[in-house]
């Protein structure tokens, strides 16, 4: 019983900053609909760099995530104007799409993993920042996965607030459900995908700031961040962002209380698992329905 | 006129056949072992191309019946003999495929590329937990063969060969190969046209997975150890994949232009830039969507595109 209780809320912690990288994939393939395979590296990339920011120039960790989120934005950016947006203008069609971006960005990906590798080395890095315990329910966790929690959720939140109650938000929730509905309300659909794709590498670099206070890293760790995210997504249903929230603290909740419960070897065995039987059974997705 | 054509073509495909079965007598055990690579990447890729190249319904599952086939091998190759242990990994492949095939193949586009990604994924960790926490075993020793790279090379030079025939026989004379490009090319179309694409699809799924499973078998031979992240290694996957696709699926013979260069250059960049391998590669994988979507063999049809539109006119491209 404890551990699962135990499970649940270390779950739920982590749930937290799944669904924000979730949030960050689904403004990118949901609105743009890009598979954008280097959102793992975004994140491993911000967060070696908060590590040597850190240990090198002594640059706090928070302020790291306060100036990560413009930079990755306008990272996403350059990189959706010089790559991403060309191969949109030349597929024929969605298929070909997900086909040509799930190559191309599948060897960009391995182009940054190892620029990571050259410029970090392949040995683990981890630093120590808030580590402090702290008690809830008589189970004890560090401070600095608090924090990232509340953070993580504050950003989504704040994402969520923004997609819904803002104008440019509701362009990217209407370019997302209908692409010709949207043109046919005199959005500026371009506009809004190429924005849309660089938030969703700006919360993929916030995200990997947070990550850095939290877990040891190495040039090879964005993997499997990619590989959640996608599950997630898929899981919540593509393009729809409160789905992916919620599907992102489920996630985290099944992997935190199977983890426990089932051991480690079981985890991930759990996770295909749970993407094989949504995709058979309902593959727009738990909350998913268009 | 077409008569002698005929024959000067048959006759360099004879002459060709001859050069490829005497190869591994002439030149070093080291060049023996790149045409095995070459070949045993040959019968992926145009297994693959059979189904994915065709329907358009990219599959990451090559690593799946591929990494089937090599357990088989691993588990029974020595127990029963080689050749019934290559059939029992065709069978295992078909067997699988049959299933999942038939249950998935309404997923469209991108869920179907996540799945069959997952898939593979979900067996190499269920394998992975079987081997690890049940049989308590971190890897297996291969302990049928090895055989020498020449034994294991005139097992894949017909392999691959059988490969390459089925897919070009289905696609120039078969109607089965019409419907497959059908499907590609729309699959509302199709339907509406009579074929039934769910059958279609899913024999086309199990024929390729059934070959890629015989080949992982066959490769097997030639190694010595085995766990489950080197069977299901997802790179082999995304190997197959960009190969098919540099060398082109509209043509037949498209791979052939995708697995020759890709194999020679992995050999080189692992050689000489070990360090800079992976960042080459991918730089490969981003040049061929980028410059190259059509493929090699696409190119010529695809400079002729070019050529004749204009400002006015491009046949083909969206409004």
């Amino acid at each position: 019983m404890e551990l699962l209780i135990d499970g649940l809320i270390g779950g739920l912690i982590l749930g937290g900053l799944y669904a924000l990288i979730a949030l960050g994939l689904n403004l990118q393939f949901g609105v743009a609909k890009m598979l954008n395979l280097t959102h793992g590296e975004f994140i491993m990339f911000f967060a070696l760099a908060t590590y040597s920011f850190y240990t090198v120039f002594q640059i706090n960790p928070l302020l790291s995530l306060i100036l990560s989120g413009p930079l990755a934005f306008l990272l996403g950016f350059v990189l959706y104007k010089a790559l991403f947006q060309k191969l949109q203008i030349r597929s024929a069609s969605l298929d070909r799409l997900a086909a040509s971006t799930l190559l191309a960005s599948f060897g960009l990906s391995f182009i940054i993993q190892n620029v990571g590798l050259l410029i970090w080395g392949g040995d683990i890095k981890r630093y120590v920042y808030l580590a402090t315990p702290v008690n809830i329910l008589g189970f004890s966790y560090m401070l600095n996965r608090f924090v990232v929690f509340v953070v993580a959720v504050c950003l989504s939140i704040a994402i969520y607030l923004f997609l819904r109650k803002t104008m440019f938000g509701t362009a990217i929730r209407a370019s997302s459900s209908d692409i010709i509905g949207a043109y046919a309300v005199g959005i500026n659909v371009k506009k809004i995908q190429t924005i849309s794709f660089a938030l969703g590498a700006g919360v993929a670099g916030m995200a990997g700031v947070l990550v850095s206070m939290m877990f040891a890293m190495e040039p090879l760790m964005g993997i499997p961040y990619t590989l959640m995210a996608l599950i997630i997504i898929v899981i919540g249903g593509a393009g729809n962002f409160l789905g992916s929230l919620a599907a992102g603290f489920t996630v985290g909740a099944v992997e935190g209380v199977g983890g426990n419960l089932l051991g480690p070897a079981l985890r991930l065995v759990l996770i295909y698992a749970l993407l094989v039987v949504i995709l058979l059974l309902k593959p727009k997705g738990l909350f998913g329905g268009k | 006129m077409a008569e002698r054509k005929k024959w000067i073509g048959v006759t360099l495909i004879a002459v060709l056949i001859v050069v490829l079965i005497l190869l591994p007598q002439v030149v070093t055990p080291y060049y023996v072992s790149l045409l095995i690579s070459i070949f045993m990447y040959l019968a992926l890729a145009f297994s693959w191309t059979f189904f994915s190249g065709t329907t358009g319904y990219i599959s990451l599952a090559a690593a799946a019946f591929f990494g089937i086939g090599i357990y088989t091998m691993t588990i029974w190759g020595h127990i029963l003999s080689i050749p019934v242990t290559i059939a029992l990994a065709g069978l295992f492949g078909f067997i699988f495929s049959l299933i999942i095939g038939a249950a998935t193949l309404r997923l469209k586009g991108f869920y179907f590329v996540i799945f069959t990604f997952g898939l593979s994924e979900l067996l190499k960790q269920t394998v992975k937990w079987y081997e690890t926490d049940v049989l308590h075993l971190t890897g297996r020793w291969v302990q049928a063969g090895p055989l020498s790279g020449q034994d294991v090379y005139y097992l894949l030079l017909p392999l691959a060969a059988l490969v390459f025939l089925v897919h070009w026989i289905t696609q120039t004379k078969l109607p089965f190969g019409y419907a497959l490009r059908a499907i590609g090319q729309d699959e509302e179309a199709a339907r509406c046209m009579g074929i039934n694409t769910t059958k279609v699809k899913v024999i086309a799924f199990v024929i390729s997975s059934t070959f890629m499973a015989v080949t992982g078998a066959v490769i097997t031979l030639r190694w010595i150890y085995v766990d489950p992240f080197i069977a299901f290694n997802p790179n082999v996957s995304f190997m197959v994949v960009a190969m098919s696709m540099l060398g082109g699926v509209a043509k037949p013979y498209g791979p052939l232009f995708g697995v020759i260069p890709l194999v020679l250059i992995s050999e080189f960049l692992g050689l000489v830039y070990p360090r800079h391998f992976m960042i080459i590669l991918g730089a490969v994988y981003v040049a061929v969507t980028y410059f190259l979507e059509s493929g090699i063999t696409g190119l010529p049809a695809l400079l002729a595109k070019k050529r004749f539109s204009s400002k006015w006119f491009s046949p083909g491209k969206e409004a």
